[in-house]
């Protein structure tokens, strides 16, 4: 049922006024009044940035942890002429994001799609794209643990009071026991960032690569949390900082190799593990950014071993 | 597309039809309203046109007949400056939302301040708590026109640089009240502020500068 979009702006739009969603279900799967209650806690988690809004999560037809606070505000935001963007690590074709592709293609009638230029609505598991986002993109994150201070303080009524006055020493003393045992900051994902000099966020377990990229992004950042029932979002253009040490400032990973397929050296890496002896590649989490880099001609040390889908259905069968 | 059919219209005070029509498509017109109000909250100070037709009743701007629509349902307590049964007859039968009473507005979670009535003092509104800011009130504060007026100057998270929106008819003291609303931070109201059939949002962190003091 899986729809991707064509060039063809007219032949798009007729596509779309021809879709409708899955008979016997609400657009987007939810009820009016969920999505009215999930929309008056995303506006008021738009005008309190990094403030985590409690809302009633409902259950959704797949587990916790798959997505169901992202799901279900991409529910109550999505329309008619949304085009959605669903990855997981990066990819657009592991099992959580084409699963939650064809859930909204099916629920809610919509075009889907894997490039980043042509999404409007991008629910994201962990990575932000490599392509720069622009203000026509809202980015939706799943969110498994959405307080930042949970590793410290186990207890809801003190954090947020820890927040209510800004007391956030305790969150450097983790950093700074990262420091006293490893020399370094080694947080490498869920790294809390401040957002608008106020707020702490876990801004979800994205590798700390993609920090920098909350900073004053042109899109509107939602997160949503469905099992800890929270929401909260960053707005365009807010200052989000990552929290860091004069003496040890904020760093984010870098590769001495490059990616196998497309030679990129400036996008996150996966490694990738070839065979018994340890032999290993790095490839771009980011699939579409890797898959539009090796159509254009960019070569990596492993370009060559490439198996075309042919080739690959022939190797399965 | 189907939308075009209908034409929006004001029902009048004392119509034989005292509710008109509502949205034409409730689920695909309210989404579409709520991406505006969504858009609009996300770049505080800039102006955005609400095209999606319902009537409204005599009291309200067509703006602000589409906001209530899109956001209030029985799970709302909204209080109304206007005291006219027209406007608390339509959004009884519309949104099912109660009406608190004008003693009761620190309840409230919408208020509507219609283009008619005084400013009444936005402290009467709640501003949540320090640990649970997001109880707190919601104001669609009317003014006659987005389109020209006092210029406005707005800087905060969301806007870029800054947002310059005009207003006409609107209160002065709303800009004041935001202001000091900011100092409160992370408690505070946030603001709808409709005319006609446009709408700007200014939030708790918002900076609102009038043009004509500040150059």
């Amino acid at each position: 049922m899986q729809r991707n979009v064509n060039n063809d702006t007219e032949a798009l739009l007729s596509d779309i006024a021809k879709i409708e969603n899955e008979p016997g279900y609400n657009h987007a799967f939810l009820d009016e009044q969920t999505k009215r209650m999930v929309r008056r806690a995303i506006l008021k988690a738009v005008a309190i940035p990094g403030y985590q809004v409690p809302f009633s999560s409902r259950e959704m037809p797949m587990p916790y942890g798959w997505g169901t606070g992202g799901i279900q505000i991409t529910a109550s935001i999505i329309g008619k002429a949304d085009v959605l963007k669903v990855i997981d690590q990066g990819a657009d074709d592991t099992t959580n994001a084409v699963s939650i592709r064809g859930f909204f293609a099916k629920m809610a009638g919509v075009a889907t799609t894997e490039k980043t230029s042509e999404a409007t609505i991008i629910q994201t598991r962990h990575r932000i794209p490599e392509d720069k986002l622009t203000r026509a993109h809202t980015m939706v994150y799943q969110v498994p643990v959405p307080e930042p201070l949970r590793w410290v303080e186990p207890r809801e009524t003190e954090t947020r009071k820890m927040h209510a006055h800004s007391e956030y020493g305790a969150m450097h003393v983790k950093l700074y026991e990262d420091i006293a045992r490893h020399g370094r900051i080694a947080t490498s994902f869920d790294y809390p960032a401040l957002v608008d000099g106020g707020y702490i966020i876990s801004p979800s377990p994205i590798p700390k690569f993609d920090n920098p990229k909350l900073d004053m992004s042109p899109a509107l950042q939602l997160f949503g949390a469905g099992r800890e029932q929270r929401i909260y979002a960053i707005p365009p253009y807010t200052k989000v900082t990552s929290l860091d040490f004069e003496d040890y400032p904020f760093e984010v990973q870098k590769w001495e190799d490059c990616c196998g397929l497309c030679g990129a050296t400036t996008s996150y890496l996966d490694e990738i593990i070839l065979n018994d002896d340890g032999d290993k590649m790095f490839v771009c989490s980011d699939s579409d950014y890797c898959q539009r880099r090796c159509e254009a001609g960019h070569k990596g040390p492993f370009a060559d071993d490439r198996i075309s889908d042919e080739q690959g259905e022939r190797n399965a069968s | 597309m189907e939308n075009a059919a209908h034409k929006r219209q004001e029902i009048p005070a004392g119509s034989n039809a005292p509710f008109g029509a509502g949205f034409t498509d409730p689920v695909f017109d309210s989404q579409k309203v709520f991406k505006i109000i969504m858009d609009a909250m996300a770049s505080p100070g800039s102006v955005k046109n609400v095209d999606v037709p319902c009537d409204n009743p005599a009291a309200i701007h067509p703006a602000t007949a589409a906001v209530c629509l899109t956001l209030f349902d029985s799970d709302t307590r909204v209080w109304l400056s206007d005291s006219g049964k027209q406007l608390a007859d339509w959004l009884k039968f519309h949104c099912g939302c109660p009406i608190v009473k004008n003693t009761e507005a620190a309840k409230a979670d919408f208020a509507i301040i219609t283009k008619e009535s005084p400013f009444p003092g936005l402290d009467i509104f709640p501003v949540g708590t320090p640990e649970c800011p997001d109880k707190s009130a919601t104001i669609i504060f009317e003014a006659q026109s987005l389109q020209k007026g006092v210029n406005y100057r707005a800087t905060g998270p969301g806007i870029m640089e800054a947002n310059h929106f005009s207003v006409t008819g609107l209160k002065g003291e709303l800009i004041d009240y935001m202001e000091g609303n900011k100092t409160i931070f992370p408690m505070g109201v946030d603001a709808v502020v409709t005319g006609e059939t446009s709408l700007v949002c200014l939030t708790r962190t918002t900076s609102i500068r009038n043009l004509k003091i500040c150059t």
